[in-house]
C-alpha cells in the first residue's frame, strides 16, 4: 500500500503522513477504507510501531482518519470529495521546487520547461492508455 | 524445575558421553552397594588384608564414583562459561544458584562415596564408629573432588594434546586420594583436606562477589603483570624474538607450576613407588610442551630464510632452553622430597636419570607431532608412558635388580634418540596446513 | 504506575585512570526503542554493562525500575533481558538443553514463543551448539533473552553475524516486542540502517559523552545539509553560523548545520543573501558528519 524509504533522510513518519494524506486527497483511499493496524503496518515495513501510532494520531486529529470501537483506523468522510485544488497544488510544492532549481542550474528557460512538461504529460497519458508501466517515481 | 536441579541434571546428562557415564556410574554404584550389603561375610587373611571376595565387593563402587566424576565433567566447563559471561548477572539469583549447583554435584557424589564407605566398614570385621566414617569420608571426598573439578577445569583450558594428557593424569591423582584415606582412617584430617575447604570457600566467595571480584581480579592481574615485568628479564631483547614467537620465553610458569601439585601430594603420599610414578608423569608433562612447536614455528619460518632442517635445530634449541629450567626444578623437587621422606639412595640414584630420560623422550615425541594428534602419536605416547611408568615402578621396588632397571632406562634413551630422528624426518616435510590449528579465539566485533 | 524503565543522572565510568564515559544523563520510557551509536571503543558496551549492573558506576547513578542497577534485586532481574556481544553459549550442550538451563531461572517462560521462533529462524533444537554456525549461535543467544518476556531488553551488537534474512527476522521480532508500547529496547549496532528503521530515540556516544540523546525525528530535523546558492559570486566570504562543516565553490556553499530552525534559516538567508535549500540527512551521514 505504501512505499517507505527508511534511509532517504526524510523522517519515516513524514513519508507515511504525506502518502496517506495524498492518497486520501486523491481518492485512492476512499472513505471507509480500513487501514492496517499499527502492529501490522510496523511489521510489514519493519519500522517502529510508535512511528505508525504517531502518524495515525496526527491524522485522526486532522480529521483524515477516524477510530471506531473494535475496528481498525478507517478513512473518514472527507468534507470535500477531493481536497480543493489549492491544497492539492501545495502537495506538489517539493517537486516544483526541485524542477525549478534544476532548470535554473542548467540555465534552461521557463518556456522550454513548460514545453517539456506538456510533452511529458501527453507521453504519460499515452502510456497509461496503452497499459504500459508508468515511469519510476522520483520522490 | 528449580534452576539448581536443572543445572545439576544438565552437568550429568548434557553430553552424550556424560549420559552414558552417569547411567553406568549409577548402576555400578547401586550393584556394588547391594553386593557390599548382601555378600556373605568376609575375613581377613593372616597379613591383615581382605580376601579376594571381600576386596572385590569393597572396591566395586569406587569405579562408580570415578565414573560419576567424569560424568559430571561438564560442570567446570559450564561454570567457566557462565561465570565469565555477562548474562549471569541478569539471571535472578544466578550466582547463588550456580554455586549451589556446584556444591550440590560434588556433595551428591561425596555422599554416595561416604555412604558406600560406611556400608563397607559396617560389613568389615573391625570395630569403628560409623558416624565418624561417614562424616570424615564425606569431608575428604568433598574437598578432593573439589580438586578433581579444578583439574578438570584445567583440562578444559589446555589446548594441546599433550597438555590434556597431563591434565587428565592430574585428574586421576585427585581421585585417588580418597581411596588412600579410606584404607587407613586416622583421627585427624590431613592438611590437604583443610586446604580443600578453603578452596571451596574461596571459590564460593569469588563466585558470589561477582562483578566486584572480577574487577578486583583484573586489578590484581594488572598489578602482578607490572610486578612481573619488573622482576622477569626484559621480555624483548635482541635475539629473543624466537622464544617469544615459540612461546618459550617464560619457563618459570611451568617450572614453578609443577611445585604446586607436588606440594599438595606430599601431604598424602610417602611411598617412593608412588613418588617415582608421579615424577615419571611430571617429566613427561615437562617434555610435552613441545607439541605446540610445529604449529608455532610457522611464524618463524615465514620471517626468516631458514630451511626446514635449520628451523628444526633452532626450535629444538629454543625449547631445550625452556625445558632446562623445568627439568632442573623437577630434579630439585625430587631430591628435596627424597630427603624429606627419607627415600633409599637407590631410589634417587635410579629415579633422577629416569626423570631426565622421561622428559627427553616426551620432548622429542612432542616435536614429532607435525600432523596433529593422530593414532600413531597416541599409540607411541601411551606406550612410552607405559614404559616410563613400568621403569619407575621397577626402580622403586627393592626386589628388582638394579641392572634390569638400568637396562630399561637405556632402552628409554634409545627410544628418545629414535624419536629425535623421526622428528627430524617429519620436519623436513612439515606441512603447516596439517598441524592441528589451535582453536581460533573468537574476536570481538567492536 | 509505569514510570521510566531506566533513569541515569551524571553517570560516569573510568577504569584505572582512563575515563570511558563521563556525565551521562538519560531516561528510557516504556515503548522506547533506543539505538546506540558510537565508534569502536566509544563505550557502548560499557554503557550497557552499567545499565545491567554488571559494573558499578564511578560517579552518578543509574536506576532500573527504580532500583540501583548494581544492586539489582532478583525481582527486577526477571524484567530484564540481555543479549551479549559474544554469545555465552555452552558448546557441549544442545540448543534445547541450553534453553532449558536458562529457562529454569525464570518463573514465567513462553515456551510457545520460543518454539515458534526456533521454527521460523530455523534452529534445530537437537543440534549441538558446537556445530552451529556463528549466525545460528547469535540467533539462539537472542532467543534466550526473549523467553521470559522482559520489559527491558538490552542488546549489544546483536546482528553483527547475521545474514540479511536473519537480520530482518530479528528486526521483526523487535517490532513485536515494541508493539504493545509497554516494553523498551536498547540496542547498539554498527548497522545504521537497522537503527534507522526501528529506533525512536538515538544515543550517539562521542568523546565519552552523549553528543545526542533524544528523539530520532528531532535529530533528523536538527542536523541538515544546507545548500546555499547565489547568483552572484563571493560564496567563499560567507560565514555560516552553526555549521559543523562547510564546502565552498564560487556561487554556492554546502554546509552541515546543527540546531536547524526557522530562525536559523532566516539568519543565514540574511547573512548570505542567497537561496537556501535544506536537505535531510540519513542517520549514517549524520553520524559521519558529527565525527568529521
Amino acid at each position: 500500500m505504501f512505499t517507505l524509504k527508511p534511509h532517504s533522510g526524510v523522517p519515516i513518519y513524514r513519508q507515511l503522513l504525506e502518502q496517506i494524506r495524498r492518497m486520501v486527497a486523491s481518492g485512492q483511499l476512499p472513505p471507509g477504507t480500513e487501514l492496517p493496524s499499527i502492529r501490522e503496518l510496523a511489521l510489514k515495513h519493519t519500522i517502529n510501531p510508535m512511528t505508525v501510532s504517531k502518524v495515525y494520531t496526527l491524522l485522526e486529529a486532522e480529521g483524515v482518519l477516524e477510530r471506531h470501537r473494535g475496528k481498525p483506523m478507517t478513512v473518514a468522510e472527507q468534507r470535500h470529495a477531493k481536497a480543493p485544488l489549492t491544497a492539492r497544488m501545495k502537495q506538489l510544492d517539493p517537486q516544483l521546487d526541485a524542477l525549478v532549481l534544476a532548470a535554473q542550474q542548467l540555465e534552461v528557460g521557463v518556456d522550454d520547461v513548460v514545453e517539456a512538461l506538456k510533452a511529458k504529460w501527453e507521453e504519460n497519458d499515452d502510456r497509461s492508455a496503452r497499459g504500459r508501466p508508468r515511469p519510476k517515481q522520483v520522490l | 524445575m528449580s534452576a539448581v536441579v536443572r543445572l545439576v541434571w544438565t552437568y550429568f546428562t548434557g553430553t552424550r558421553l556424560g549420559r552414558w557415564l552417569s547411567v553406568a556410574a549409577l548402576s555400578a554404584w547401586a550393584l556394588g552397594n547391594i553386593g557390599v550389603a548382601l555378600a556373605p561375610g568376609w575375613t581377613l587373611d593372616p597379613t591383615g588384608r581382605l580376601d579376594a571376595q571381600g576386596a572385590f565387593f569393597v572396591f566395586l563402587p569406587w569405579p562408580a564414583v570415578i565414573a560419576a566424576l567424569f560424568a559430571s565433567a561438564l560442570m567446570p566447563a559450564m561454570l567457566d562459561r557462565m561465570v565469565r559471561g555477562r548474562r549471569l548477572s541478569v539471571l535472578p539469583h544466578g550466582r547463588l544458584r550456580l554455586f549451589a549447583s556446584a556444591i550440590g554435584t560434588a556433595g551428591l557424589i561425596s555422599l554416595a562415596t561416604a555412604g558406600t564407605a560406611a556400608l563397607a566398614f559396617y560389613r568389615f570385621p573391625i570395630e569403628i564408629a560409623l558416624g565418624a566414617v561417614l562424616v570424615r569420608t564425606f569431608a575428604v571426598a568433598f574437598t578432593t573432588f573439589g580438586f578433581t573439578y579444578l583439574a578438570l577445569w584445567i583440562l578444559g583450558q589446555v589446548r594441546s594434546g599433550a597438555g590434556q594428557l597431563a591434565a587428565a593424569l592430574l585428574v586421576m591423582l585427585s581421585i585417588g586420594l580418597p581411596l588412600t584415606y579410606i584404607d587407613a582412617p586416622t583421627a585427624a584430617l590431613p592438611w590437604p583436606v583443610k586446604l580443600g575447604w578453603l578452596g571451596w570457600i574461596a571459590f564460593g566467595a569469588m563466585l558470589l562477589a561477582g562483578p566486584r571480584a572480577a574487577s578486583a581480579a583484573a586489578a590484581a592481574r594488572r598489578w602482578l603483570g607490572a610486578a612481573g615485568r619488573r622482576f622477569s628479564p626484559r621480555p624483548y631483547a635482541e635475539g629473543t624474538e624466537e622464544s617469544l614467537l615459540l612461546g618459550t620465553s617464560r619457563p618459570w610458569v611451568l617450572a614453578i607450576g609443577q611445585a604446586v601439585p607436588v606440594g599438595i601430594a606430599a601431604g598424602y603420599f610417602k611411598v617412593p613407588t608412588v613418588w617415582l610414578f608421579l615424577f615419571a608423569v611430571f617429566s613427561a608433562i615437562a617434555g610435552a610442551v613441545t607439541s605446540h612447536a610445529a604449529e608455532r614455528s610457522r611464524v618463524l619460518w615465514l620471517r626468516n630464510g631458514l630451511t626446514r632442517a635449520e628451523l628444526f635445530r633452532r626450535v629444538e634449541r629454543a625449547y631445550w632452553h625452556h625445558n632446562g629450567y623445568v627439568l632442573a626444578v623437577l630434579v630439585l623437587l625430587l631430591v628435596g622430597l627424597g630427603s624429606f621422606h627419607d627415600f633409599p639412595t637407590r631410589v634417587l640414584a635410579l629415579g633422577l636419570p629416569l626423570v631426565v630420560l622421561g622428559a627427553t623422550a616426551s620432548f622429542y615425541l612432542g616435536l614429532m607431532m607435525t600432523k596433529g594428534l593422530g593414532v600413531v602419536e597416541i599409540l607411541l605416547g601411551v606406550s612410552t608412558m607405559g614404559w616410563l611408568i613400568g621403569t619407575s615402578v621397577a626402580a622403586a621396588r627393592t626386589d628388582v635388580d638394579p641392572a634390569a632397571v638400568i637396562g630399561l632406562q637405556a632402552a628409554l634413551a634409545l627410544i628418545a634418540l629414535l624419536y629425535r630422528a623421526l622428528a627430524k624426518v617429519r620436519w623436513n616435510e612439515l606441512d603447516w596446513m596439517l598441524c592441528r590449528a589451535e582453536a581460533r579465539p573468537r574476536g570481538r566485533t567492536a | 504506575m509505569t514510570g521510566p524503565h531506566v533513569v541515569a543522572r551524571g553517570l560516569s565510568k573510568s577504569f584505572s585512570r582512563k575515563t570511558v564515559l563521563a556525565d551521562l544523563s538519560f531516561e528510557i520510557e516504556p515503548g522506547d526503542v533506543v539505538g546506540v551509536l558510537g565508534k569502536n571503543g566509544a563505550g557502548k558496551t560499557t554503557l550497557l554493562e552499567l545499565i545491567l549492573g554488571f559494573t558499578p558506576a564511578s560517579a552518578g547513578t543509574v536506576e532500573v525500575f527504580g532500583h540501583e542497577s548494581f544492586r539489582m534485586p532478583a525481582s527486577v532481574k526477571t524484567k530484564v533481558g540481555f543479549v551479549p556481544q559474544q554469545d555465552e553459549l555452552v558448546d557441549q550442550l544442545t540448543a534445547a538443553d541450553q534453553i532449558r538451563v536458562i529457562r529454569s531461572f525464570y518463573k514465567h517462560w513462553d515456551d510457545a514463543l520460543i518454539e515458534r521462533l526456533m521454527a521460523k529462524w530455523e534452529i534445530d533444537p537437537r543440534a549441538r551448539i558446537k556445530g552451529m554456525s556463528v549466525g545460528q549461535r547469535q540467533k539462539l543467544s537472542i532467543l534466550l533473552a526473549l523467553g521470559h518476556h522482559p520489559a527491558l531488553l538490552l542488546l549489544d551488537e546483536p546482528v553483527a553475524s547475521l545474514d540479511p534474512v536473519a537480520r530482518r527476522h530479528f528486526l521483526e521480532q523487535i517490532v513485536e516486542v515494541a508493539a504493545d508500547g509497554t516494553r523498551s529496547v536498547v540496542f547498539s549496532s554498527h548497522i545504521v540502517s537497522d537503527i534507522e528503521r526501528l529506533a525512536n530515540k538515538i544515543w550517539i556516544l562521542k568523546d565519552h559523552r552523549l553528543c545526542w540523546s533524544g528523539n530520532f525525528d528531532d535529530l533528523k530535523d536538527s542536523i541538515v545539509r544546507l545548500h546555499v546558492r547565489s547568483t552572484r559570486p563571493g560564496a567563499r566570504s560567507w560565514v555560516i553560523p552553526n555549521a559543523l562543516s562547510v564546502e565552498y565553490a564560487e556561487h554556492y556553499a554546502t554546509a552541515i548545520v546543527h540546531d536547524w530552525s526557522a530562525d536559523l534559516h532566516d539568519e543565514i538567508a540574511e547573512l548570505t543573501g542567497a537561496q537556501l535549500e535544506p536537505e535531510p540527512l540519513t542517520l549514517e551521514d549524520i553520524f559521519l558528519e558529527l565525527h568529521r
